[in-house]
């Protein structure tokens, strides 16, 4: 089953009419310019979450090779981003890899941690490769999370032989965390605690607020929509 | 299918997310259910984590979990992670920028490939996600080139020379 296909309103970079800048690319010395505007295909209207496809094979990679922007970050994330397109290239020499720039480097060459060509790249691609935020990425993670409504956080824990673990018994951990990534208390919502004071709610809080003295708030918001779709999602990947 | 919340306090936020996951689950006959609050959560993750299949939480919660989980096998040079939307997906490793070991060589990367893998998973190149995870198992199962989080002296290249040069031996095996 073609698990593109079963994507919502597919954004896959198609392929143009002509072949300039199509060439495929990895890092190590092959890097491409960012590819013309493609074509969209929408694929339909309703259709289950990307991830139910993990489990569907992928039948039509004939038609369009995905695109996959890669972004290393900052500080050490640059040196395990290298060699692991190589090797992701070297498995699936069809996959086109571009190079955004990001945080320190982008501002040097740009002026700005997060320039335009950086969201056209990862705009254009069928998904990213980050490496890591040391400060300067994050306007670019918190695009990829809130920016492109990735929903879910999905952080396998499996215990390989080798693995340098601290407890008596690690070949018993092997379980998935399955995490809403839009709301809770993330982004944050602070402000100052008097504000408290204009809420209807407070009326029914067992404890007032003490909006009388020099102090702030944080909140914590879930909506039904989200929390929704994170269950589903979890329940598919179970 | 385990959820994990502070439902108990927090009615309407955790106690609602946990009537929906509830809900969810019982629509899906092949799934089985169970919820703790968070504290007791946490508590079973390092004391009985063969309880654990899928675990649900809300965002901070699960961010705060996920670094105990990884401390559990090991490190968070060992942890990928993935984000899923309709539209789009991300992959990145759950470690941060080690600005401290940036330059020297000897960053972990197993985190960053076992994200690629995932990432190959998405894209519907299953069965090469599953030799690089296999490529990786079996460096780790040897021992011999591991990097100074894991407890060995390898380097970066090192350890990425090592599963590459298992995983594209395996795939002259096959060819064979």
């Amino acid at each position: 089953m073609n698990h593109q296909g079963d994507r919502k309103g597919l954004s896959r970079a198609e392929e143009g009419g002509g072949t300039e800048g199509r060439k495929a690319s990895c890092l190590g010395g092959r890097y491409t310019s960012l590819p013309p505007l493609p074509t969209r295909v929408s694929r339909g209207a309703s259709l289950p979450p990307p991830f139910a496809s993990l489990q569907r094979p992928h039948a039509a990679r004939a038609t369009a090779p995905p695109t996959v922007c890669v972004i290393s970050g900052d500080d050490a994330a640059p040196e395990v981003m290298r060699p692991t397109v190589e090797i992701l290239s070297s498995l699936a020499p069809d996959i086109r890899f571009v190079e955004a720039r990001s945080g320190r480097e982008a501002l040097e060459r740009y002026g700005e941690a997060f320039p335009d060509e950086t969201r056209a790249a990862i705009d254009h691609a069928d998904c990213t490769l980050f490496g890591a935020s040391g400060g300067p990425s994050r306007p670019i993670l918190w695009y990829l999370r809130w920016g492109k409504e990735t929903y879910v956080n999905v952080r396998p824990v499996h215990w390989y032989p080798g693995y340098h673990s601290p407890m008596l018994h690690p070949e018993r951990i092997d379980y998935v965390i399955v995490r809403d990534n839009l709301e809770g208390m993330y982004p944050p919502r602070e402000g100052h605690i008097a504000e408290l004071s204009a809420l209807s709610s407070r009326n029914f809080w067992w404890q007032a607020p003490p909006v009388r003295k020099e102090g702030a708030y944080a909140v914590r918001v879930c909506t039904d929509e989200q929390m929704q779709r994170v269950a589903i999602a979890a329940c598919e990947l179970a | 299918m385990t959820f994990g919340g502070k439902y108990s306090i927090l009615p309407r936020t955790d106690g609602r997310f946990r009537t929906i996951v509830a809900e969810t689950v019982r629509t899906h006959a092949s799934l089985s259910y169970q919820e703790y609050l968070i504290d007791d959560l946490a508590r079973r993750m390092v004391a009985a984590p063969e309880t654990l299949d899928v675990v649900v939480l809300s965002n901070e919660h699960g961010d705060i979990l996920a670094d105990v989980a990884s401390g559990s096998i090991g490190g968070l040079g060992l942890s990928p992670s993935a984000c899923y939307g309709e539209h789009y997906a991300y992959f990145e490793p759950v470690h941060g920028s080690a600005p401290d070991l940036a330059g020297k060589g000897v960053i972990n990367p197993t985190a960053m490939l076992l994200s690629g893998a995932m990432m190959l998973d998405f894209l519907g190149y299953v069965e090469q996600a599953r030799r690089l995870e296999t490529a990786i198992e079996q460096v780790y199962r040897e021992g011999t080139v591991l990097t100074s989080d894991q407890g060995g002296e390898a380097s970066t290249m090192e350890f990425v020379e090592a599963v590459s040069g298992t995983l594209f031996l395996k795939d002259e095996e096959i060819v064979v």
